[in-house]
């Protein structure tokens, strides 16, 4: 490093030192272990520039002064940076007794503006619970990296606030739990309408809805088989008739499932009767706007519910439910787990499709995952190829997503693990046994490994995605 | 029309429709931008023609509806030509006379301008005081341009600075006339246009965009709206000549929505361009390409700001980012962009035509050429004003803006926008120039001028501002957003008569974080209204807190209304109009008001007859106490009186 020709040679609190082109005074700060604190900073986001308390004083090669944000202020030649002087101190100390004022319970807020002298806020207090004080990592992290863009700013000005998108719930948080792991005010904002599952959320979802043997990878569940249903639907047709089943015994008096409309593109639809969902029946591999519903069906009066989903769709249902319940005591909702690696996104998989393989995808009669492979079938004619090759279609927010095999349902559905023509079942509570009682199927062999194997590939894949976020939050 | 396809063919086209007209032909302009509009100058307009038309006339007289002439006052406005004789509130009953009168090469007296010291009437518009003290360049030809007749600008040799530079100047030589002229940015802070222009011409990346700044949200302020109504051809002439100058090879005009008229001439006059070979590919058959789009903004004050402005050009919400490394290196989807104002834009063909040494001949030192003004509040003549940079601005408001409205004492001028700042009567005499303006702890910013009275409260002003900078900020850094929460709240207590002691220093340590420590030049700049009005008029925030007083007497909460019985002729006005019933009064009885019920409307003090005056505003004192009741008899019988 030393003597490199792209080294650039700057001085910061009189230390002169050489460093990369293209770092901030912020990465130099930290190797020379230089303390600067930060707020909506995080190493693996864009920087942002937001809380400005990372705030510096420069002297440029003109001899002038200024306060920048070091967490963005790309270093220069013949820079000067003071990081303790007189202005410094007081500009993070008024904005340290800003934030203070706007959130005086937070106690981040409250012990960074202890080190720069501030005990209480002489500032007005609008809101004494507020405990968001909009650095914009949730947002910026379930953007840049998940890619799901679920929460963001709304409003403008001192109106301006993190929700889901019209304060409603999001269809689209996959409740991977990033935007709670960098909030560094562990801010309740990220738990309305979206629904960061952290570990601990999923052991008290467990707890609360599940009955059995835990199982790192596989989940709590009593029983595990392979069956063949009478139906026909995908695979053993399992899903379809635990559905038809619990709705004929009046387990549930309406399901939330997955419809094709035009083409192959999917759609969830409230089915409150047989027919409606023995006409949803069929795997779709895009995630559809779905959890919205929940809602709609408890504002219609509806207390029992069935919800048939991916993994991301169940947890969140899970997390639905339990804010539902303080408020709906006598809300049963039977949750429906379908086996999940990943998702596509519809448009970039019709995109891919006609590249990859010749066919227009709104044409498909049928689509499968079946053995690494994608097969699209169009005038009984199938057409394949491997699913790694359609990387870029899938959806955004699957790579941070642990679960493949929707942990948290009453009971899962899914393919791998057993034969042709069987489903896999993994029953998970009572409500799950229940719904299986009346059921017709015949029992077939399943394959543990074989689901595990998917399993931790997922699991590994989100832990490794998840890495980055959890080193660079600031807890 | 064909495609021009050389400096040639243009050269031919201009000849064309330049013999095809008569400098001494008789024409009638009407004034109809938005504000004119406002007034029905578009109904006038329609009038005209029929009118024309119905007197067999429309061919002897050109007829234009024209952009806005400036003159809002007096809107709405019609110029006869070729004398330029200036008609004002033109109403629609009076376009058969006009039209008559005209043909007939006479004047209708009632319909023009008179002097409101002497009511001499004037008959030309260049001898209204109003005009007589502007200089127009860039505004200069609105009232002989249909803004959607191209035609029009060509035969005031519209796009000859664009053929000019196609085929005689290598863009090098465009660049060093635009520097040589020392243009400075028109839009806020007058950054050197041609160091912009250089920056991104130099910086790395493919392409490279230049986009017009046409986002104006400052209150008041309304000239590039004119400019982009009335002339949108020499702004799009400008901005071809600027990205052939830096190498460009696509544009933007970033248009508010709320300026639908600016967005249909904008968008007219693009395809005008296009249809003659002055835009888009191989202009005028030089090889250059070029094309422009346009993006309407969607009503945020913050999407002026340059970098907000470019993300929202790439879809996104309009929020500024740092810019450590200058928009015109990163700018639009991180390529070299140069933005400039509507009206630097405007400059550039005339800087190319007529030449830097005529541009330098305009101004002061440095701060070269003319600006455009919306000059507006408690003066007589508002409306769009262009001068020489370093009018004094005793000359804009007296000389052109006709002093202050009812004979009231000027107190301040706020430039800038809530930007910038306020400005006091003792630097009445300071020359207008960038420079000047920012040594006053103010800035030119768009060119907004909003003039004030006596009876404006500085502590209410700031208040204002500061509100409304509460609602636009985009809400992205802690100090611009949690500042301006905390100032507006300390102001709405010091005018409510809640200040304490103390506030003065918290103001001023927001004001001093806001300035130094926001992300953008709004929330640096958001701490202005706060700023200069402490300069300035500190002594009013004082006797707010201290003595609850405010002395221009206009917060509601800390003055009241007093009847004094030595004026009061008990005449009932008041008692009658009085919407709380809060005046105890009665024929031929002194009136007082009780206190308790009053709500302050102002309604008593605005009603009583002038000759009287009874109605006092108070501030700061104890209501004096009613007079007895046997006092209250005013003994002056009626009859004495017929005697």
């Amino acid at each position: 490093m030393e003597g490199s020709e792209k080294e650039i040679p700057l001085k910061i609190d009189g230390l002169e030192v050489k460093t990369k082109k293209g770092s901030s005074i912020l990465d130099v700060a930290k190797k020379l272990e230089i303390n600067i604190p930060t707020l909506c900073h995080h190493p693996a986001l864009e920087p942002f520039g937001a809380c400005r308390v990372c705030s510096v004083e420069i002297t440029d090669n003109r001899g002038r002064k200024k306060i920048v944000t070091s967490c963005n202020y790309p270093v220069s030649e013949g820079l000067v940076v003071d990081t303790k002087s007189e202005k410094v101190y007081r500009t993070r100390q008024l904005l340290l007794e800003l934030l203070l004022a706007r959130c005086p319970k937070v106690k981040k807020i409250q012990d960074l503006a202890r080190e720069y002298g501030v005990e209480k806020p002489s500032f007005w207090v609008e809101d004494p619970e507020e405990d968001c004080i909009l650095c914009g990592l949730c947002a910026r992290v379930c953007e840049e990296l998940v890619g799901v863009s679920a929460i963001n700013f709304a409003n403008r000005g001192v109106e301006r606030e993190v929700t889901a998108p019209y304060h409603t719930i999001s269809d689209d948080c996959v409740g991977c739990g990033a935007c709670a792991i960098v909030c560094p005010t562990d801010s309740k904002k990220v738990r309305i309408n979206t629904y960061p599952m952290l570990e601990e959320d999923i052991r008290e979802a467990e707890e609360q809805f599940l009955k059995g043997t835990g199982d790192e990878l596989l989940g709590v569940h009593t029983e595990i088989f392979a069956a063949k249903s009478s139906i026909k639907g995908q695979d053993g047709g399992m899903a379809t008739a635990l559905l038809l089943s619990g709705f004929e015994r009046g387990l549930f008096d309406a399901a939330i499932v997955v419809k094709r409309t035009v083409g192959y593109k999917a759609e969830a639809i409230i089915a409150e009767s047989a027919e409606e969902i023995l006409n949803a029946r069929g795997t779709k591999y895009s995630r559809v706007k779905m959890m919205s519903k929940v809602g709609e069906l408890v504002e219609k009066g509806k207390r029992k519910i069935a919800i048939v989903g991916t993994p991301c769709e169940v947890r969140t249902a899970r997390k639905i439910q339990q804010q539902l319940l303080t408020e709906y005591p006598s809300l049963e909702i039977t949750v429906v787990g379908l086996f999940c690696f990943e998702a596509f996104d519809y448009d970039k998989l019709k995109e891919e499709t006609t590249r990859l393989l010749g066919v227009d995808l709104d044409k498909a009669e049928k689509t499968q995952i079946h053995k690494g492979k994608f097969i699209v079938t169009v005038d009984g004619k199938d057409y394949s190829a491997k699913v790694k090759k359609f990387h870029n279609a899938i959806q955004g927010g699957c790579a941070y997503c642990n679960d493949f095999v929707g942990r948290l349902s009453d009971v899962s559905v899914g393919s791998v693990g057993s034969d042709e023509g069987y489903s896999t079942v993994i029953v998970r509570s009572e409500k799950g046994k229940k719904l299986l009682e009346n059921v017709d199927f015949v029992k077939g062999d399943v394959n543990k490994e074989e689901i595990m194997k998917l399993a931790g590939f997922k699991k590994k894949r989100a832990e490794k995605n998840f890495a980055p976020i959890l080193e660079g939050a600031q807890k | 029309m064909p495609r021009l396809n050389s400096p040639k063919e243009f050269e031919e086209l201009r000849n064309k429709i330049l013999s095809k007209r008569n400098k001494n032909k008789l024409g009638i302009s009407i004034s109809s931008g938005t504000c004119g509009r406002a007034y029905g100058s578009d109904k006038i307009a329609a009038e005209f023609i029929h009118e024309l038309k119905k007197q067999g006339l429309d061919e002897k007289i050109d007829f234009r509806e024209v952009g806005c002439l400036g003159f809002c006052e007096r809107e709405p406005l019609v110029i006869i030509f070729p004398e330029r004789i200036c008609y004002i509130n033109v109403k629609i009953e009076d376009v058969p006379e006009i039209v008559d009168k005209t043909v007939k090469g006479e004047i209708i007296d009632r319909l023009l301008y008179a002097d409101p010291v002497s009511g001499e009437k004037i008959v030309h518009e260049k001898e209204i005081p109003f005009y007589k003290y502007q200089k127009k360049i860039v505004f200069g030809n609105i009232a002989s341009i249909d803004p959607k007749n191209i035609e029009d600008y060509i035969a005031l040799s519209g796009y000859s600075a664009l053929s000019k530079s196609l085929s005689e100047m290598t863009p090098e030589k465009v660049l060093e006339e635009v520097k040589k002229a020392k243009l400075r940015g028109r839009g806020g802070g007058g950054f050197p246009t041609s160091i912009k222009w250089e920056s991104t011409k130099n910086a790395p990346g493919e392409p490279k965009y230049v986009i017009v700044n046409c986002d104006e949200g400052d209150p008041g302020a309304y000239m590039n709206r004119g400019l982009m109504e009335g002339n949108p051809h020499s702004v799009l002439e400008g901005l071809i000549i600027g990205a052939y100058a830096i190498g460009a090879s696509e544009g933007f005009f970033y248009i508010r929505q709320e300026y639908p008229l600016a967005v249909e001439n904008t968008k007219l006059a693009i395809k005008q361009a296009e249809e003659h070979g002055l835009l888009g590919k191989n202009i005028l058959g030089s090889g250059f390409d070029f094309t422009v789009k346009i993006h309407e903004g969607a009503g945020a004050f913050v999407s002026g700001e340059s970098s907000a402005l470019m993300t929202a050009i790439e879809g996104r919400v309009g929020e500024p980012r740092p810019k450590y490394v200058h928009t015109s290196e990163k700018g639009v989807w991180g390529k070299p962009s140069t933005l400039n104002n509507v009206e630097t834009w405007a400059n550039v063909p005339l800087i190319i035509n007529k030449g830097a040494g005529w541009f330098n001949s305009i101004g002061t030192e440095r701060s070269k050429g003319t600006k455009i003004f919306s000059l507006v509040g408690k003066v007589n003549n508002t409306g769009l004003v262009e001068v020489p940079l370093g009018m004094p601005l005793r000359d804009i408001i007296y000389k052109i803006g006709g002093g202050i409205q009812k004979g009231k004492k000027f107190k301040a001028v706020q430039t800038g926008g809530p930007s910038g700042g306020i400005i006091p009567a003792q630097h009445l005499d300071s020359p207008v120039d960038f420079d000047e303006l920012k040594k006053l702890g103010s800035m030119m910013g768009s060119g907004g001028m909003i003039v004030m009275d006596e009876d404006t409260c500085m502590v209410d002003i700031a208040s204002y501002f500061v509100n409304f900078l509460c609602d636009e900020s985009c809400g992205k850094c802690v100090p611009c957003r949690e500042g301006l929460k905390q100032a507006s709240i300390i102001l709405e207590n010091i005018v409510a008569g809640k200040g304490k002691a103390g506030d003065i220093k918290k103001l001023a340590d927001i004001a001093e974080v806001t300035s130094v420590a926001s992300l953008c030049a709004l929330g640096k700049t958001s701490a202005n209204p706060v700023l200069t009005t402490l300069r300035y008029f500190k002594d009013e925030y004082e006797a707010h807190i201290n003595e609850k007083r405010c002395p221009a007497l206009l917060c509601k909460e800390l003055i009241s209304y007093y009847i004094d019985p030595e004026n009061c002729k008990a005449c009932m006005i008041c008692f009658r109009n009085c919407p709380s019933d809060a005046i105890i009064g009665e024929k031929m009885k002194i009136h007082v008001i009780d206190q308790s019920k009053c709500t302050k409307c102002g309604t008593c003090y605005d009603m009583c007859p002038p000759r009287f005056g009874a109605v006092k505003k108070i501030s700061g004192e104890p209501v004096p106490p009613p007079i007895p009741e046997e006092k209250r008899l005013i003994k002056r019988p009626r009859k004495e009186k017929r005697d």
